[in-house]
């Protein structure tokens, strides 16, 4: 007769499988949400250099004849975001109305809001 | 018998650690939304600001309309604004009926719910009152 004391290999090799897994899940939510949090914070610095160049815009003498820098915005103010660039552009249409955008790098588009000149 | 014991707070541990899992998941994401929904409305409204520059410094023409159109109904004509050929939303601007002297307008912007506005659209709709010079002097948001 054999013991009836302890778990079987398999018993135990299960219990351990489904640790890994639970552990696995309560693991790879925490990364989502320091993922999330990251993306919250650059998302956050975007939205007030937008609101910030935005409101600057408004000082600048209009129209426009070609893309220059957002007025007012130094990329030292905001080292969340890396190497980007802000610009400002006319827009097709209309004569006071500009784009701002918030570019990196590479001219690829982080944020994007539109404006109108003095 | 002890054998089931310890199965049974073993089974408890896992469900612990799943139920932990849930909502951390969740968690993060409602702050994130927040602030892209904000982003957005941002958008609409810089959109609204752009429409009232188009109204431009002037009195709106003669006009029979008397009352902003109801949030969402048709007769907005919204004018779409394109940024490097991607859809950042639209404005709509309608001039109602006003005493002299002063300018009141309907104004609509809303985003497209694209990319560039961080998949959000959101719509806000304004009846403006201008003075002669085109200055802004009451907003009232229409529900």
């Amino acid at each position: 007769m054999r013991a009836a004391r302890g778990f079987t290999l398999v018993e135990v090799t299960v219990a351990l499988l489904l640790l890994a897994l639970s552990g696995a899940a309560v693991i790879a939510a925490l990364l989502g949400v320091q993922g999330s949090a990251r993306e919250a914070r650059k998302l956050g610095v975007q939205l007030a250099l937008l609101e910030n160049a935005a409101e600057r815009v408004r000082e600048l003498p209009g129209p426009l004849s070609g893309e220059r820098s957002c007025p007012g915005v130094r990329s030292a103010d905001y080292p969340e975001l890396g190497r980007f660039r802000c610009v400002v552009r006319p827009l097709a249409g209309t004569a006071r109305a500009v784009q701002v955008l918030l570019l990196d790098d590479r001219d690829r588009i982080l944020a994007v809001t539109v404006g109108v000149t003095r | 018998m002890r054998a089931r014991g310890s199965i049974l707070t073993f089974a408890l541990l896992v469900l612990a650690l799943l139920f932990v899992a849930g909502p951390l998941a969740l968690m993060g994401r409602g702050e994130l939304q927040a602030l892209q929904a904000a982003l957005a409305e941002r958008q609409a409204n810089d959109l609204v600001d752009l429409a009232l520059a188009q109204a431009g410094r002037t009195v709106p023409a003669w006009t029979a309309r008397t009352r902003c159109p109801r949030p969402g109904s048709a007769d907005w004509r919204f004018r779409e604004v394109r940024i490097t050929d991607r859809p950042l939303g639209g404005y709509a601007l309608l001039p109602l009926r006003s005493r002299r002297g002063r300018g009141v307008w309907c104004v609509a912007a809303r985003t497209a719910g694209g990319p560039l506005n961080e998949g959000q659209r959101v719509e806000v709709y304004y009846r403006v009152v201008t003075d002669a010079r085109g200055r802004e002097l009451r907003r009232e948001v229409l529900r």
